[in-house]
C-alpha cells in the first residue's frame, strides 16, 4: 500500500529508534508499503519514520531495482569524507551539503531476522547514512557543518537557495558589542573600589558618570544591529534581543543605584 | 537473634549492611565478610586516573564506621557456601579466608540465617590473553582505573605519556603518542567508566597543553556509540528527542575522539591489540598507552550439599553470578520482557539467600544481542552498578529484615531493574570552572517493550544534557555518597 510521506515541519517526537524485534507478518506488511511507497514517488530509499512508523526499517531501491531491507542497522566502521548535496522527500525541493563517510560497514537483519553485514561505499553509504538519521530521531541537518545549517534553516523559511547562502554573509557584530557590554558593566563594578582611595573619588565620579551613558550608548547600538543581522539571515529575533537588551538595560539600572548609594 | 551476613561491601553490600542493621537494631547481628580493608567510590576513581583526586580522596577504612555501627565485620574472603549445613548441623554457614596480615590465609565457618551476596564481580582480565597476567590480575600491556590502585598506577603510566608528547613538542619532531581508551573483551560491561575516563584525559591533555600531540581513540563492544549497554536510550536536550547514538557522536567529533566500536579485543601485546569487528574482520591497533575495562564474571564462589557434594550449579549461573527470581529460559531476543528480570533478587532453592548488585545473574542482555560471522559474540552485557545497584540493596536488605520480624512469608520488597529509573552523571573532564559532565536519566533501566511499544522506554522521564552544571552536579555527588557511606549525620536521607 501507497503510503503518505511524512514531510517538515512534521516533528519525529519520541517515536523513532525502535528495535525491531518480531519479524512477522506485520513487518512485511510494513515492508512491502514502503517498497510500494518508494516506487510510486520514484526514490532512492525510505526510513519507516518516514511513512510513520517508529521501527529500525530502512527499505532502499538499488540501481538493478532489487530492493535491500535493512532491519536495526548499526554502522560501525566509517571510513573517508564525502561532502555530498543531499536530498530527501522529507523537505521536498531541499538540498543541503551535508558530511558523510566514504564507505560504512553495516550490521544488519534481514526481514528473517539473520543478522547481515554490508560494505557501503559512496552513493549507496550517503543513502542509508542518510535513512539512518531517521531511525536516530533525526534528518540530515544534524550533519551540516554550522555554516550549512545556518543557510539550511533559512531554507526553511522560505529563501531561496542563492538568497539563503548570500543574505547571512554577515559578521555577527551584536555578539560582540553584547561582550563590551557584559565587560563595561564589569569594569563599573569593579571601579567602585576606588571609593576606598578617597582621594579619587572626584575621578571616579566623572568615570562611572560616562561609563554609564556608553553602555546606554551601546545598548542602543546592540538592539539595533541585532534586529539588522536578524533580518538579513531572514530569522526574527525581535522578541530575544528585545529580552536581552532589557536584561543589560537592568543590570545598567543597577549599576547605576549602585553607584547613587556609594558615589553620589 | 538472627545473623544477616552480607558478602561483599562495595555499593550494593555497603547500602545492605547498613540499612539492616538501622532496620534491626541491636536485637540482631549483622555481618560484612569484605577481603578489602577500605570502601572505594569508585565512579571517582577516574579522578584519582587523571591526577586530580588522591586515592585518599576515594576511600576510607571500614572497621570504623562499622564498628560505630554495630556491625560486625569479618575482613576476609568468601570462598564456599553451605545452604544446608553440614553433616554435623543443619546451621548453614559459608567459608571465608581471611585477608588481614596477621591471620592472612586462616579459614573459618561463619553460620547465617539469612545470606546476601554482594560480592561485585570478579574482574576477569584473563579472558582476554595479555590483557591480564594469567595469574587472574591485571596484566603489564595496559592499565585499568577499576580500582583505587589500579586508577593510580593508571595515573602515572598517563603522566609519562604527556610527558613523552611534552618532549616531543618542544623538539618538534611531530610524534604523537597514541591513546587507547575502552573495553578489552567483547562482552564487557562498564562501558560508562571508560567513556569518563577517555573524555578526563583529553581534558587533562588540553590543560598540559599537550592535546594537539595525542592521538585519542575509543575502541568498544558497542554496536553504536551511546548504547552504554542499554540499548541506548532517547534523551530530552533542550526540548528536542536525541538518540543517545548521535548524542555520542556529537561529542566524539566535537572532542575530536576517533571510534572502533563493535569491536571484540581477543589479544594485548606491548603497545598493540587485535580486535575482531562485527563484520569478522580482524584488525590491530597500536598505543602507547591503553586503559582496557575488563569483563566480568563471578567470583567463582563453590556451593556444596550437606554430605559435601558440588551444588554451585543449583546456586549459580554459569557465569558465575548468583540465580534469583529471574527468568532464565527466555530465549531468542524477540520473547524477552520486561518480567524476565527479577524483582526481589532471591535465590529460587534457598529463601534466605538473596544477591544484589553486579552478584545477581542477568536473564539477559539488554542491549540487542550481536555476534560476528565467526560466533563471536560482541556485545554490551547488563550494567548493575551506581544507582540500581544501592537501590536493590535497599529492597533485599529491606526483605530480609521483615522476614526476620515478621515471618519467614512476610512479603518481599521489589526493585526491578525493569520498573526502576536511573539517573547517570558521566565526566568528562574535571575543574571548577572547566569541568564538564554528560548527565542522563532513563526510565526503566531495562525496556519494556509491553509497556512502551516502541523504544521502550518513558521518554518523559528521560532526559541528557552535557555541561559545567553536570560537573558540579557529579562532584557533590562525590562528597554526598561519601558521606553517606561514611553514616554521617543524615546519612539515610541521601537517596541511593
Amino acid at each position: 500500500m501507497i503510503r503518505n510521506i511524512i514531510q517538515y515541519p512534521t516533528q519525529t517526537g519520541f517515536e523513532f529508534g525502535g528495535t525491531v524485534r518480531h519479524f512477522d507478518e506485520t513487518l512485511h506488511i510494513l515492508i512491502t508499503d514502503l517498497k510500494d511507497t518508494i516506487n510510486a514517488n520514484a526514490l532512492e530509499g525510505l526510513a519507516a519514520f518516514q511513512i510513520g512508523s517508529p521501527l529500525n526499517v530502512i527499505v532502499i531501491k538499488q540501481k538493478d531495482g532489487s530492493f535491500l531491507e535493512v532491519m536495526n542497522p548499526s554502522i560501525f566502521t566509517k571510513e573517508g569524507e564525502l561532502t555530498p548535496t543531499e536530498s530527501t522527500a522529507y523537505y521536498p525541493n531541499l538540498t543541503a551539503v551535508t558530511q558523510r563517510a566514504k564507505t560504512i560497514k553495516v550490521a544488519y537483519d534481514d526481514a528473517q531476522g539473520k543478522q547481515q553485514y554490508l560494505t557501503a561505499h559512496d552513493d549507496l553509504a550517503v543513502l542509508i547514512q542518510r535513512k539512518n538519521d531517521y531511525l536516530l530521531g533525526s534528518t540530515f541537518i544534524a550533519r551540516l557543518n554550522p555554516k550549512e545549517k545556518v543557510i539550511f534553516e533559512n531554507k526553511l523559511k522560505g529563501l531561496s537557495n542563492t538568497d539563503a547562502k548570500a543574505t547571512c554573509n554577515i559578521s555577527p557584530y551584536s555578539d560582540k558589542i553584547l561582550t563590551l557590554i557584559k565587560y563595561a558593566l564589569l569594569l563599573g563594578l569593579i571601579g567602585l573600589v576606588v571609593t576606598f582611595f578617597s582621594s579619587l573619588i572626584p575621578y571616579l565620579k566623572i568615570f562611572e558618570s560616562y561609563l554609564m551613558l556608553s553602555i546606554a550608548v551601546l545598548i542602543g547600538i546592540y538592539f539595533i544591529r541585532a534586529l539588522y543581522e536578524g533580518k538579513r539571515c531572514g530569522v526574527c529575533q525581535i522578541g530575544n534581543t528585545t529580552a536581552m537588551a532589557l536584561i543589560k538595560s537592568m543590570h545598567l539600572g543597577a549599576l547605576y543605584l549602585l553607584n547613587h548609594w556609594v558615589l553620589f | 537473634m538472627a545473623r544477616v551476613v552480607i558478602m561483599g561491601g562495595g555499593v550494593s553490600g555497603h547500602t545492605a549492611a547498613t540499612f539492616s542493621k538501622k532496620w534491626l537494631g541491636d536485637e540482631h547481628e549483622v555481618v560484612v565478610v569484605t577481603p578489602n580493608s577500605q570502601w572505594n567510590w569508585i565512579p571517582s576513581n577516574i579522578w584519582v586516573g587523571v591526577g586530580q583526586m588522591q586515592k585518599k580522596d576515594v576511600v576510607f577504612p571500614l572497621a570504623p564506621v562499622y564498628e560505630k555501627a554495630g556491625i560486625v565485620y569479618k575482613q576476609a574472603l568468601a570462598k564456599a557456601i553451605h545452604p544446608n549445613g553440614k553433616e554435623s548441623s543443619d546451621k548453614p554457614f559459608i567459608v571465608i579466608e581471611s585477608t588481614k596480615k596477621d591471620s592472612l590465609g586462616q579459614t573459618e565457618e561463619l553460620e547465617y540465617d539469612y545470606l546476601i551476596n554482594a560480592t561485585g564481580p570478579k574482574l576477569n582480565f584473563d579472558a582476554t590473553p595479555g590483557l591480564g597476567n594469567g595469574k587472574g590480575q591485571m596484566g603489564t600491556n595496559t592499565v585499568s582505573v577499576c580500582t583505587a590502585e589500579h586508577a593510580i598506577h593508571a595515573n602515572l603510566e598517563l603522566k609519562q605519556v604527556f610527558e613523552k608528547a611534552k618532549k616531543a613538542k618542544e623538539n618538534g619532531t611531530g610524534e604523537k603518542q597514541k591513546i587507547l581508551v575502552g573495553t578489552g573483551h567483547g562482552m564487557c560491561t562498564c562501558q560508562g567508566a571508560a567513556f569518563e575516563y577517555i573524555f578526563n584525559i583529553e581534558h587533562e591533555a588540553k590543560k598540559a597543553g599537550v592535546r594537539d600531540m595525542l592521538d585519542i581513540k575509543w575502541i568498544s563492544n558497542e554496536a553504536f556509540l551511546g548504547d552504554f549497554g542499554m540499548g541506548g536510550l532517547h534523551m530530552k536536550v533542550g526540548g528536542y528527542a536525541v538518540s543517545s547514538k548521535l548524542f555520542a557522536e556529537s561529542l566524539y567529533a566535537e572532542r575530536n575522539v576517533e571510534w572502533i566500536i563493535g569491536a571484540h579485543t581477543s589479544k594485548v601485546e606491548d603497545g598493540k591489540i587485535e580486535y575482531e569487528l562485527l563484520d569478522g574482520t580482524k584488525h590491530e591497533e597500536t598505543f602507547d598507552f591503553a586503559m582496557l575495562i575488563p569483563p566480568f564474571s563471578g567470583v567463582g564462589f563453590k556451593a556444596y550439599d550437606k554430605d559435601g557434594s558440588d551444588i554451585t550449579d543449583v546456586l549459580f549461573a554459569p557465569n558465575g553470578f548468583m540465580k534469583v527470581d529471574a527468568k532464565y529460559d527466555a530465549g531468542a531476543y524477540e520473547n524477552w520482557k520486561a518480567s524476565d528480570w527479577p524483582s526481589t533478587y532471591q535465590n529460587p532453592s534457598f529463601s534466605n539467600i538473596f544477591a544484589c548488585g553486579i552478584a545477581f545473574a542477568p536473564p539477559h542482555l539488554i542491549s540487542k544481542p550481536m555476534t560476528s560471522p565467526n560466533g563471536t559474540a560482541i556485545n554490551p552485557t547488563p550494567p548493575r552498578t551506581g544507582m540500581p545497584a544501592g537501590i536493590i540493596g535497599k529492597a533485599v536488605a529491606h526483605s530480609v529484615c521483615d522476614m526476620i520480624k515478621k515471618g519467614k512469608d512476610a512479603h518481599l520488597h521489589e526493585a526491578s531493574m525493569a520498573e526502576m529509573g536511573a539517573a547517570c552523571v558521566a565526566s568528562a573532564g574535571k575543574g571548577i570552572l572547566d569541568g564538564s559532565a554528560a548527565a542522563m536519566t532513563v526510565y526503566p533501566v531495562v525496556p519494556d517493550f509491553e509497556k512502551y511499544p516502541g523504544t521502550g522506554r518513558d521518554t518523559d522521564y528521560t532526559f541528557g544534557e552535557i555541561g559545567l552544571a553536570g560537573h558540579w552536579i557529579k562532584h557533590i555527588l562525590h562528597h554526598m555518597f561519601i558521606w553517606k557511606a561514611k553514616l554521617k549525620p543524615g546519612w539515610t536521607f541521601i537517596p541511593e
